[in-house]
């Protein structure tokens, strides 16, 4: 993959992810650092892979614990469980793929989504899944808080990006379509 | 006096707070729900409630997608409840996909609540 294209993937996947977490009711600012951060503080890490003949790899969210409770979707009076949290960390990520594939759609790139996984900890520390993996971690502020997300992949040796509209989504975030 | 029916759902999706999203909009709009954590349960739900009068249904799933559901009722010709599905993936193969097999509509996550209520009161049966 040209350089330019893994720039254009990496604007796809940061573009995606300000969209999902403004959708969420949570909008997160591109970090000036760039400096992996491990607090003390609980950290949720969901995690999915994709497949694919042209590209492979996974996506990775790590968010605090208040970032996921005020982005959680369900009011409840009792504060919100590990699980639930847990839960809601990989559906965010399952969410976050999806936009990105049909984003990759559209630039004449298919890709398959597995089945999203959520662990919950303190100082998490990730290393790449792959060798020959490119992979560019984003930090994003969230207020206070920090959320990050990395999207790392392999490609193969003839993938181009396309410029766009070569296989549109049927339709856009939050579409319904009857039949 | 009797007091009417209430309307039954059943929503499939292996995220429970994804199914829980579902169910509050329509528990609140005055629907039953039975919820179902993946495509197997999915199907014995669908099988349990025959009185169902609409299915929603996410796609990516572990041990049963919602595309093999709907092929799994399809095969079995059992009559289906209208059958709509709520997911992330826009690819329009997969979509026609659904489409073939009796799907009656599609919703991109994350939905809008009065547009998927809208829907339900259009499908359910």
């Amino acid at each position: 993959v040209e350089s330019r294209d893994w720039e254009h993937i990496n604007e796809i996947v940061v573009g995606c992810a300000e969209a999902l977490f403004s959708a969420v009711g949570l909008p997160i600012r591109r970090a000036s650092h760039t400096e992996e951060v491990v607090g003390a503080s609980p950290q949720m890490l969901s995690l999915i892979g994709f497949g694919g003949s042209q590209l492979r790899g996974a996506v990775l969210l790590s968010a605090s614990r208040p970032v996921l409770e005020r982005s959680y979707p369900i009011r409840h009076a009792d504060a919100v469980s590990d699980d639930d949290l847990r839960d809601w960390s990989a559906e965010l990520v399952n969410q976050l793929l999806g936009r990105i594939k049909n984003q990759l759609l559209s630039r004449g790139v298919t890709i398959q989504l597995s089945t999203p996984t959520a662990i919950s900890g303190v100082q998490i520390v990730v290393g790449a899944a792959w060798t020959n993996a490119a992979c560019v971690p984003h930090r994003f502020d969230v207020g206070a808080e920090r959320l990050s997300m990395r999207f790392e992949a392999v490609a193969s040796d003839n993938v181009v990006l396309a410029d766009g509209g070569m296989d549109e989504p049927a339709l856009g975030e939050t579409d319904i379509l009857l039949f | 006096m009797e007091e009417r029916m209430k309307k039954k759902v059943i929503v499939i999706d292996d995220s429970r707070t994804a199914r829980q999203c579902v169910t509050t909009v329509l528990v609140e709009a005055g629907y039953d729900v039975i919820e179902a954590e993946d495509g197997v349960d999915g199907l014995a739900q669908i099988a349990r409630n025959q009185d169902a009068s609409m299915v929603i249904c996410d796609l990516n799933m572990p041990r049963m997608s919602g595309l093999d559901v709907l092929v799994a009722l399809r095969a079995s010709k059992a009559v289906v409840p209208p059958f709509l599905m709520l997911t992330t993936e826009a690819q329009p193969s997969v979509v026609q996909r659904a489409k073939d097999n009796g799907a009656r509509g599609w919703v991109i996550k994350p939905f809008k609540p009065d547009l998927l209520l809208a829907t339900v009161r259009k499908l359910a049966v």
